[in-house]
């Protein structure tokens, strides 16, 4: 069930809000190892907000940057707004609304600075709109930028970019400076922002509780790879968290399993849903129904994905090279 | 329309929705032939998702509960209630046979099986006679 | 094109210290102004000989090559910090960034040679060789012009390309090399007397012989000096 396509500002239809496919990126750090960002593939119909999740130093940032061609990719397509960012850049950033994880205005500047230097960048600006956010947020025209809570700051970089009509908004990391009050407010201003099928959100973070529930996509990345991108439902549908004692674990259900914790007083799997049955079935004595006694079966949530998967085999044989 | 969604209760958020709304036409606070919230407007207000509306919307459509019309929206369907009934009553029908198997298979005898059921059934949703299940 | 102009009022907006676009140009017209005001001030209290016209003019000269530096500076403390994320997300592409910067520059350069000018002109009698006070404030503006659009064209691919307090660094220190020159020069047994003024009278024969090189000289180097300056620009992690 879709909305009609969307149109954009240069009057195209567009499906998709941002189309990425085979993107490459790799660099050498400073501590001497190698980071490498392969083969991300993933797409956003307009209309809906991506949640882009993963752990710290998986690539989400620096796929946002590729995004903004604030670095430069090493192989792969990108289409923005069904534009190619490269050859149209300047259009597309004019469409584009940004929220960084800190400020991208000198500290030295005031709040009423920002409107006179961002105002004339965009010709769709629209002044009302920003002094009614500035007025809701509670940002006050003379306060200094550097003196602003953080999350104040990201207050004032939502509120740039979402008054010059900006067709898909990309938020980095924006939440951590947030407590869960101004989290759930910005949930709901993202959610009315997308409310005309127009408009698209992508949406980065490591606290996956915001995005559980508001999220129609996801892309989880890992260690520089796609593990998954898709519907959030099916990712979340896709696996089944088993937990159990110490000695509950054979060696035949191994194979079954995606991602592993074990403690001292048990452990913790990931169990792809469709595998769960052979699981089960390789336990010994052998386990027939999920309510077994042996096992609590649970579905799996953001967190737990991430957490057992993170250092999963999976992702590392993608991505032998990167521990060069 | 009353509808009441946690993101703790285990059961997924679409089927939430779902049941709720089930439930609504079934007792008729939602009538036939009335408009169901959009699906961005409900997802507004639920704070979830766009596409989690959009499959319970589109289960319940399958099930012939609800229509999309398209441009105009959703709307329970004429003889939604109807449809709701059946459904539950084939629902009911199943898992009176899973019972029987079940007890089939714990060597039950029929009239002990209709035993149990006079039990559920007089009781009217207290306690079940579990203590005579026990043994 | 539009842009660049976008860069062009950011670049000033940022040297002013962020809102007012038009504060850069006051500031730049101000140091010729207070030339005027300060050989004024001279002049009514009798102190204008020519040792303190040529101080002055000298005085005024350093002050705004120095502002110029400072501008540079101050144009690129966004580069330094996460304050350099706003020209990835602004709708202008590098190139026109670059462009931009250069064209606010030798705007603003341009603004304070006709100060300059002005100064020169009503603050002092030519201390140059020649009779004729016209070309001789022609000149002095002119090589002021020239001197600081060679600063800048070699300034600016360094800033470009290292953060703002190495960049400087690097940058004085290559001012530095030219007194060193001189002074190696000078030790070298070579008549450098008889070549100095033989290369000014050359020069200063006619007025538009000068103008044209200087302006040749100016345009060739601000062209190599872009096309680095794009270069390094264009690799630049944001």
């Amino acid at each position: 069930m879709c909305a009609s396509p969307a149109m954009t500002t240069s009057g195209e239809d567009v499906d998709y809000a941002l189309r990425v496919s085979d993107l490459g990126k790799s660099y050498a750090k400073a501590d001497g190892t190698g980071f490498r960002l392969h083969q991300v593939t993933m797409d956003l119909p307009m209309g809906y907000i991506m949640g882009l999740i993963g752990p710290n130093g998986a690539g989400k940032s620096t796929l946002i940057r590729l995004l903004l061609n604030m670095t430069r990719r090493d192989s792969g397509e990108i289409s923005i707004l069904g534009r190619d960012p490269l050859s149209r850049e300047e259009e597309v950033k004019a469409d584009l609304g940004v929220v960084f994880d800190s400020i991208y205005f000198p500290e030295a500047w005031k709040v009423k600075a920002v409107e006179p230097v961002m105002a004339p960048m965009y010709p769709s600006w629209d002044s009302d709109r920003y002094h009614d956010y500035l007025r809701r947020f509670g940002l006050q025209e003379n306060r200094k930028i550097g003196k602003l809570s953080r999350g104040m700051q990201m207050k004032l970089m939502l509120a740039v970019a979402l008054s010059h009509d900006a067709r898909l908004l990309i938020l980095d990391e924006p939440t951590s400076g947030l407590d869960v009050l101004a989290r759930d407010e910005l949930m709901d201003i993202l959610l009315d922002y997308i409310g005309d099928g127009r408009h698209s959100v992508l949406f980065s973070t490591h606290i996956t509780t915001d995005l559980e529930r508001v999220a129609d996509f996801v892309t989880y990345i890992n260690r520089g790879s796609v593990f998954y991108t898709g519907p959030k439902d099916e990712l979340m549908e896709a696996f089944q968290v088993v937990r159990g004692g110490p000695d509950d674990l054979a060696g035949a259900q191994i194979p079954y399993l995606m991602g592993l914790q074990r403690s001292a007083t048990g452990f913790e799997a990931l169990v792809p849903a469709e595998h769960l049955k052979d699981f089960l079935a390789s336990a010994s004595p052998a386990a027939v129904e999920p309510s077994d006694g042996r096992y609590l079966v649970e579905r799996a949530d953001f967190d737990n994905i991430i957490r057992l998967t993170a250092g999963s085999p999976a992702a590392t044989d993608r991505n032998k090279e990167v521990e060069s | 329309m009353k509808l009441i969604i946690s993101s703790l209760s285990g059961q997924p958020i679409y089927r939430q929705i779902e049941d709720q709304i089930r439930s609504a036409i079934l007792t008729g606070d939602l009538k036939a032939g009335e408009g169901l919230p959009s699906l961005r407007h409900l997802s507004q207000e639920l704070r979830v998702s766009v596409l989690t509306v959009t499959r319970a919307y589109t289960e319940l459509a399958q099930e012939g509960l609800v229509e999309n019309i398209q441009g105009k929206g959703t709307f329970v369907a004429d003889s939604g209630d109807q449809v709701m009934r059946r459904h539950l009553e084939d629902r009911v029908q199943s898992l009176l046979g899973e019972a029987v198997d079940t007890a089939r298979r714990a060597g039950m005898e029929p009239d002990r099986i209709r035993g149990l059921l006079d039990g559920l059934l007089g009781d009217k949703g207290s306690a079940p006679a579990s203590e005579e299940g026990k043994e | 094109m539009k842009a660049i102009a976008k860069q062009i009022r950011l670049d000033m907006q940022r040297f002013s210290g962020a809102g007012r676009t038009w504060v850069g140009v006051l500031i730049f017209m101000s140091v010729p102004l207070i030339g005027i005001l300060l050989n004024l001030v001279m002049a009514l209290t009798g102190n204008d000989g020519e040792d303190a016209r040529t101080a002055l003019t000298g005085a005024v000269a350093s002050m705004g090559i120095g502002l110029l530096v400072g501008l540079v500076f101050g144009m690129f403390v966004d580069f330094s910090n996460t304050a350099i994320r706003l020209n990835g997300l602004l709708p202008i592409t590098r190139d026109h960034q670059v462009f931009g910067r250069y064209a606010a520059v030798i705007l603003l350069v341009l603004v304070q040679s006709c100060g300059y000018a002005i100064f020169f002109f009503y603050a002092t009698d030519s201390f140059l060789h020649g009779q004729d006070h016209w070309r001789d404030t022609v000149l002095f503006a002119s090589g002021l012009f020239l001197l600081e659009s060679l600063l800048f064209a070699v300034a600016t691919p360094l800033f470009y390309w290292l953060e703002p307090v190495k960049a400087m660094i690097v940058f004085l220190a290559l001012l530095g090399l030219v007194p060193i020159m001189a002074l190696i020069g000078s030790l070298l047994p070579l008549d450098w007397g008889t070549f100095w003024n033989s290369i000014m009278r050359s020069l200063t024969s006619d007025l538009w012989r000068p103008m044209v090189l200087g302006l040749a000289l100016i345009l060739a180097v601000d062209m190599v000096s872009i096309v680095i300056s794009r270069k390094v620009y264009a690799r630049k992690e944001i």
